[in-house]
């Protein structure tokens, strides 16, 4: 991005070697390639470079199963039998018996949250699958009905409490990175197309029209870097502040729908084809969006709250080192 | 404790400390500063306040915290006028009024003037004795700045001014201009443009405030008939106004917007009682905007402290200040549209209609929405025309 300074460098760093890795693995290959596992190994707080990945991953457009993972760091469980790789977690969607699963693969455990039960495993995550009739654009998210599978208590509900808040901040941050990074992409694309796309003679770019579109897009995502950045440096030190992670997460798929509505109306007709780019990217989000609290869903959550409560939250200060001090 | 006097104010501590120690000062001198912190419809009264309360901050050094010590600061960076100003707010203030214009015009004099001439001018700003306005648009200049058309010509030791400036801000207040002149030709546009400083009480100067749609007088127009202006008041070099513009519009773009988001919150969180269950999406909305101008301004300020020379990311800011502030008052008028449209006659109401119309043109002052699109369109998305 043009604005790549403005962000922290050692983020950037980090995410930028990931997309290297990305443009030549997927999947558990790109993973072990970044060391993905070992930045959640016990002892390492600082998941910067996962999230870094996830941003990486949104915006080439790849699939891995990171973000199940990533919500998860940190679990170890005896209860779960000892062969097999770690779980991946059924991320919640909007109705209670569904999950997502991002990047789920054959083989792959799963492990959900049931609120009143506690942890639990799916015993036959594939058998569990919601299949859609017809094929997808993108598959990055698997669904499981979870009505119909077996489900296998893990952690009870007393212990699981203690669990939950870290497993949400991480899930929205990490399908914020996500989101972040198909925005990035939504919108360089768009630019590069407005840049060498000509009608009556002239580049697309040249007319102000297509100018102030991607002007407001390219306003909607930096306010989503910063904010992003700010939870994202927070949860290097300490715990992040769920009600920063939950706007962060509600930003991200604001964002993302403007700027894909921009991406679109700047690229014309092509972008309403299965195959163009822009499908793929725009319906990863979509379904990005859905996961871990809808932007929908939580901004009447954020409101509820202000008007409840009367405060407006801060989110962050000053003086916690947010603006770099 | 007992608060510290300003000498130790930035020896010992972090930020979180600072911050720390002035909400104890605030607590302790609450009998003195909550009477300057209330809002009041007539303006007078607000400016009376403003000017006061930059007294007493600069009496306990709080408000010298983040200038510069060749400026009559105590040192520190911008981050502590920030916490200073979310502080107040946080403790129930209206605003700084004409004492805005600080975080935009202290840091250009101090940056471009010479040396002798910010010791002589800016802690007098500081304290709030003096204020300042900025003249840079006229009548046949708005958006297209660079074809202004008031002339300075030099003249011995002097410069000699003429022409006339609209829709400069407080300047009924003021006692100083920083004016954009034209020295070089029409033709050189931007290149052909200087800042200078000029005293509104020389003789030549004659300021008449415009009654605005919202009944106040901050705007007004500023005319100049051979007014001598000393060499020595000179921002920046001859030739060179057009870049200590930038920089200035830089902070009024950008950097003031930690300061507005504080009061938008303030405004937010008194409108929450008007407000029912079927605004709360529209309200999480708002909140969240806020949310991105706050997380915005952050990142600016840290550029900022460290030294970065702001570019045209303070475009974004501005952008993303303007687009809440309207949305903000949207949701006000939406939920009770009565009290911004007929207000009753308690000063509240009056405010909040005062605030209501100011909110709908604040996406044309400082460059208007269209002008920082383009900017980021150009030089931050590399689009060109033809
Ligand atoms: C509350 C307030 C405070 C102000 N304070 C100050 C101050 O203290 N000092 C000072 O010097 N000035 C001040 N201004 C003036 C302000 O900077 C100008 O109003 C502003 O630059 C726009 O100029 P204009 O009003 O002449 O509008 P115009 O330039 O005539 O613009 C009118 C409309 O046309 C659009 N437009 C213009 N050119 C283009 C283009 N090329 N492409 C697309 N759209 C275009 C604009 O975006 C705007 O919507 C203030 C203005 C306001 C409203």
């Amino acid at each position: 991005m043009a604005d790549a300074s403005l962000r922290p460098a050692e983020y950037v760093g980090f995410r930028d070697a990931a997309a290297a890795i990305l443009g030549r693995h997927s999947g558990a290959g790109a993973l072990d390639a970044f060391g993905f596992t070992d930045v959640y190994a016990d002892g390492a707080d600082d998941l910067r470079p996962a999230y870094a990945f996830l941003e990486a991953q949104g915006s080439c457009c790849v699939t891995t199963p990171a973000l199940g993972l990533l919500a998860l760091a940190g679990f170890r469980d005896e209860r779960l039998p000892a062969d097999g790789g770690p779980p991946l977690f059924g991320v919640p969607l909007g109705r209670a018996s569904l999950v997502a699963v991002p990047g789920m693969g054959p083989g792959d455990r799963v492990v959900v949250d049931r609120p009143g039960t506690g942890l639990v495993s799916v015993e036959d995550p594939v058998a569990a699958r919601r299949t859609p009739p017809e094929p997808v654009a993108d598959d990055y998210l698997t669904v499981l009905d979870l009505d119909s599978a077996g489900l296998r208590p893990l952690v009870p509900e007393a212990e699981a409490e203690a669990l939950r808040e870290g497993i949400a901040v991480r899930t929205q941050l990490g399908a914020a990175a996500e989101l972040l990074g198909l925005t990035d992409r939504l919108l360089e694309d768009a630019a590069g197309y407005a840049r060498q796309r000509q009608q009556f003679g002239r580049t697309l770019s040249s007319y102000q029209a297509m100018q102030h579109l991607l002007a407001w897009a390219a306003t909607e995502r930096h306010q989503l870097a910063c904010l992003f950045d700010i939870a994202v440096a927070r949860s290097a030190g300490e715990p992040v502040d769920p009600q920063l992670a939950r706007a962060v997460k509600a930003m991200a798929g604001r964002v993302f729908h403007a700027v894909a509505q921009t991406a679109i109306q700047v690229t014309g007709a092509i972008s309403f084809t299965w195959e163009y780019s822009l499908n793929r990217v725009h319906q990863r989000g979509l379904a990005l969006d859905q996961v871990a609290g809808s932007s929908a869903d939580l901004v009447a959550a954020i409101g509820r709250q202000a008007r409840t409560e009367r405060v407006v939250p801060e989110l962050f200060t000053l003086t916690d080192g947010a603006a770099g001090a | 404790m007992g608060a510290r006097g300003p000498v130790d104010l930035l020896q010992d501590g972090d930020l979180a400390d600072f911050a720390a120690r002035f909400r104890d000062w605030l607590t302790e001198s609450a009998a003195d500063v909550a009477p300057l912190l209330d809002g009041h419809s007539d303006y007078d009264v607000r400016v009376d306040n403003a000017r006061a309360l930059r007294r007493l901050l600069c009496e306990h050094g709080w408000g010298l915290a983040g200038w510069p010590e060749e400026a009559g600061g105590l040192g520190g960076s911008i981050l502590h006028r920030s916490v200073v100003t979310e502080e107040l707010f946080r403790a129930g203030w209206s605003g700084p009024t004409v004492f805005e214009h600080l975080e935009i015009i202290a840091p250009t004099l101090v940056r471009f003037a010479a040396p002798e001439f910010v010791e002589a001018v800016v802690p007098s700003f500081l304290d709030g004795s003096r204020s300042w306005s900025q003249g840079f648009s006229e009548p046949e200049a708005g958006s297209d700045l660079a074809s202004l058309r008031t002339r300075a010509v030099r003249d011995g030791d002097d410069f000699v001014v003429n022409g006339a400036k609209i829709w400069t801000t407080w300047s009924k207040w003021a006692h100083w201009c920083l004016a954009l002149v034209r020295t070089g030709s029409a033709e050189e546009r931007h290149r052909g443009l200087t800042m200078i400083a000029i005293d509104l009480s020389s003789p030549g100067v004659e300021v008449r405030p415009i009654r605005q749609a919202n009944g106040t007088d901050e705007l007004a127009q500023v005319h100049f008939t051979d007014v001598r202006v000393p060499a020595a008041q000179l921002v920046g070099e001859v030739g060179r106004g057009w870049n200590v513009a930038l920089y200035l519009l830089a902070r009024e773009r950008g950097t003031l917007s930690w300061l507005r988001h504080c009061a938008f919150r303030q405004w937010l969180t008194s409108g929450t009682e008007l407000m029912g269950a079927d605004s709360d999406r529209q309200l999480g909305s708002v909140v969240l905007q806020l949310a991105g101008v706050r997380a915005a301004a952050a990142r600016l300020l840290s550029r900022a402290a460290d030294g970065t020379e702001l570019g045209p990311e303070a475009a974004f800011n501005k952008l993303l200040m303007t687009r809440t502030e309207q949305s903000l008052y949207d949701l006000l008028r939406e939920v009770d549209g009565m009290r911004i449209a007929l207000p009753g006659d308690s000063p509240e109401e009056v405010l909040q209609q005062q605030e209501y119309l100011f909110s709908r043109i604040v996406t044309i002052y400082g460059g208007s929405q269209q002008m920082q699109l383009i900017t980021v369109a150009r030089h931050i998305l590399g689009l060109h025309d033809g």
